[in-house]
């Protein structure tokens, strides 16, 4: 009787004993995780500059791209209305109706339009005795180009936005202090 | 008539039992140091197991990052993951407006099933590689899909859908079902745009001379910035989930029996 108690005791501290080592590992949990990160720096800002050579009375215009990104360009000659503006030149060129000449392809970075010739025809001046004489006055005729950014629809369509307007507010948002990118 | 018992002698036995409890407690112990692999991350620590489980985000299709438990090495097989690596062509550079495919997937690259959830954020870094938080995370158009995915109302500050004026950068949403080992959970993100407005942000320096002319410059805020997404996956057994994932992720969650999960707000 007294070894049965013994032996039954020496179980029970032993099954006890087994129970507490195994509680630790009852609190286990799988877990793992993993990671990833990426990104793209986007380049904005959009330069543009004429080039343009004279001669017969024609102005050979052709743009260029100083900027480092894409551009679609545009560009208006302005004279007096006694003289003639005829345009000529590359089919990639087409009159707007608000009266620029638009260039139809993406310009990239570096590269330049081909030709647009304005040949600028003078008034016709006589003399006392009706007979036509060389046009001697100065006067300028005025060549602008503008350039804006190369946007996309979502099918990646590109397209230009001539009206686009900028937005000089702030988009500042609270800073999670702690959170992503600040180690 | 005395009755012999038959049998092995009282201190015999005593023995006998001393010897399978000790056996038992080796048994024990045995259990208690494979549970003692511990694994330290940032935020919150798990006990590991001789099981394998493991987790991989897929983007596109590929492994990018992973982390996974090998049981023959007994060691973990990790690698950091490179978004948007192989978005571009060579040679082309993002361009606002434009949608490009983003699907992003978890994998279960272990051995057993698995609860997973996805940490996301989106912000802007300068040259030096500083946070921009003058830039809008918001322009940065991760478009999720929904479907299982939850989002995590609590915690997430980003703008997750149209309309959602929310800002922030982050986004935590988890999946509601078990993924099983070898699947894939549906997308959570299918494509990826920057806003094409970025291209009419500017910042204006105005400055007047001593003849009191005035200059004013702009200069285009996003220039030059790059936008950055970042992701973690976590991963948790199934096995008593809502305890594992309290512990684990810090959320208190429910289970349903076909095993569906519900955040509890």
């Amino acid at each position: 009787m007294k070894n049965s108690k013994k032996t039954v005791l020496a179980a029970a501290v032993a099954l006890g004993l087994a129970a507490g080592i195994s509680a630790g590992s009852a609190s286990a949990y799988f877990t793992t995780y993993a990671t990833a990160r990426g990104g793209h720096t986007i380049r904005l800002g959009n330069r543009s500059q004429v080039r343009e050579e004279f001669s017969q009375w024609t102005k050979h215009i052709s743009l260029e791209n100083t900027g480092d990104t894409e551009s679609y360009v545009r560009v208006k000659v302005f004279a007096g209305s006694m003289y003639g503006l005829e345009y000529d030149g590359s089919a990639l060129w087409s009159e707007g109706e608000d009266g620029y000449w638009y260039y139809e392809e993406i310009l990239p970075a570096g590269a330049a339009t081909e030709v647009l010739d304005v040949q600028i025809t003078l008034p016709a001046v006589k003399d006392e005795a009706g007979n036509q004489v060389a046009y001697t006055e100065d006067f300028n005729v005025v060549v602008i180009q503008e350039c804006t950014a190369v946007r996309y629809r979502e099918d990646g369509t590109p397209y230009a936005d001539w009206d686009a307007v900028l937005d000089s507010g702030s988009d500042r948002y609270e800073w999670e202090e702690g959170g992503a990118g600040n180690e | 008539m005395n009755k012999k018992r038959k049998g092995l002698p009282a201190h015999m036995r005593t023995t006998l039992l001393f010897g399978l409890a000790v056996g038992c407690l080796g048994f024990s112990a045995v259990g208690s140091t494979r549970a003692a692999l511990t694994y330290y991350s940032e935020t919150y620590s798990a006990q590991i197991d001789v099981q394998s489980i493991g987790v991989t985000l897929m983007e596109n299709g590929e492994k990018t990052g992973f982390r996974d438990y090998t049981h023959a090495d007994n060691e973990w097989s990790e690698e950091t993951g490179n978004l948007l690596a192989n978005t571009l062509p060579e040679g082309e550079e993002w361009q606002p407006g434009m949608v490009y495919r983003e699907e992003l997937t978890v994998h279960n690259s272990g051995t057993i099933e698995e609860y997973v959830r996805i940490k996301l954020y989106k912000y802007w870094l300068d040259e030096d590689g500083n946070k921009m938080p003058e830039l809008s995370p918001s322009l940065i158009d991760l478009h999720l899909t929904g479907g299982h995915w939850i989002i995590d109302e609590n915690v997430t500050t980003a703008k997750v859908s149209e309309g959602d004026t929310r800002d922030g950068e982050r986004i935590v949403a988890y999946y509601d079902s078990v993924l099983a080992p070898g699947e894939d959970t549906d997308l959570f993100a299918d494509t990826i745009a920057i806003d094409g407005s970025i291209a009419d942000k500017v910042t204006e320096n105005t400055v007047t001379d001593v003849n009191g002319w005035t200059t004013v410059t702009t200069v285009y805020a996003y220039d030059g910035a790059t936008f950055i997404l970042e992701a973690e996956v976590d991963a948790v057994q199934t096995h008593n989930a809502a305890d594992a994932i309290r512990s684990a992720w810090g959320v208190e969650v429910s289970v349903a029996d076909d095993g569906t999960l519900r955040l509890e707000q």
